[in-house]
């Protein structure tokens, strides 16, 4: 099964879910394994490595939220946030997996609103976006 | 070195009765304690007589301390400035990811519009 097929047949999968969960899970590795291809046909270095980083901590998911959305919610990353804190307490990631995971999330979301443009259907302003800024905070936080 | 440091101890040992030409004991224990207590005693009076010594040749006076303590910081600006740095992990600020250089490591940036064109569907799937 090609990449284009798996990622429609994930899509798929996702709109007949019943349990929203569930359906932003496949929505994720949706994105995922089309930005991986994507990443690598813009002949962008250490793709493999960091859509490995960005499905570490789960924010694959995030992407697709945000994509779905046309922007960052602070809703969607106040959510996150929570699963990431109780993830580190829990020790199930450590703080360098889940910083590396937001470092990734940050710079496909540039590059997609960059090639996007404006009015391209996606917005991720590094100034005045709260909710971009409430993740790039828990990030520093976490960088030692 | 006990013996060196404390002339008692020889007094101490002629007191051996003579028909005992080597002990193999060695001298009794109230014996052997007077003489370690006594060189003790001598160690610790020298010991303490140099310190006072010392502390009083290095302590400086105000005025001293006071003509020293620019040549003291020269020397330690000059110690810091010459001495080279670690090739330890050093932590500066985060590093995060730049407009500019992003896409510039992009050859070929339209390859990420396939991404974009998942919006639609994405929507759909996620409506609930």
């Amino acid at each position: 099964m090609s990449e284009e097929s798996q990622t429609s047949s994930l899509l798929e999968q996702a709109t007949a879910s019943d349990d929203p969960k569930e359906a932003l899970r496949l929505a994720g590795e949706a994105v995922s394994k089309e930005l991986l291809v994507a990443m690598k046909a813009a002949g962008i270095t250490k793709a493999d490595k960091s859509v490995q980083a960005l499905d570490a901590a789960g924010l694959n998911q995030l992407l697709a939220l945000a994509l779905s959305k046309g922007k960052l919610s602070y809703r969607a990353v106040d959510d996150v946030l929570v699963q990431l804190r109780e993830a580190l307490s829990k020790r199930t990631l450590t703080a360098e997996q889940i910083k590396d995971s937001i470092l990734s999330f940050d710079a496909a979301a540039q590059r997609l609103a960059m090639v996007g443009g404006h009015g391209g259907g996606f917005e991720y302003p590094t100034k005045g976006n709260r909710a971009r800024d409430s993740l790039m905070t828990f990030a520093r936080s976490l960088h030692r | 070195m006990v013996n060196k440091t404390s002339p008692k101890t020889f007094q101490v040992q002629s007191q051996v009765p003579s028909k005992v030409k080597s002990d193999p004991l060695g001298p009794s224990p109230s014996v052997a304690e007077k003489s370690l207590a006594d060189a003790r005693q001598t160690q610790a009076d020298q010991t303490t007589t140099q310190q006072v010594r010392i502390g009083q040749g290095v302590a400086p006076t105000a005025q001293q301390a006071l003509d020293n303590a620019g040549g003291l910081l020269k020397a330690q600006i000059g110690a810091r400035a010459s001495k080279p740095r670690g090739r330890g992990r050093r932590t500066g600020a985060l590093r995060e990811p730049n407009a500019a250089q992003l896409l510039r490591s992009m050859k070929n940036p339209e390859a990420l519009k396939d991404v974009l064109a998942l919006q639609a569907p994405l929507r759909q799937a996620l409506q609930n």
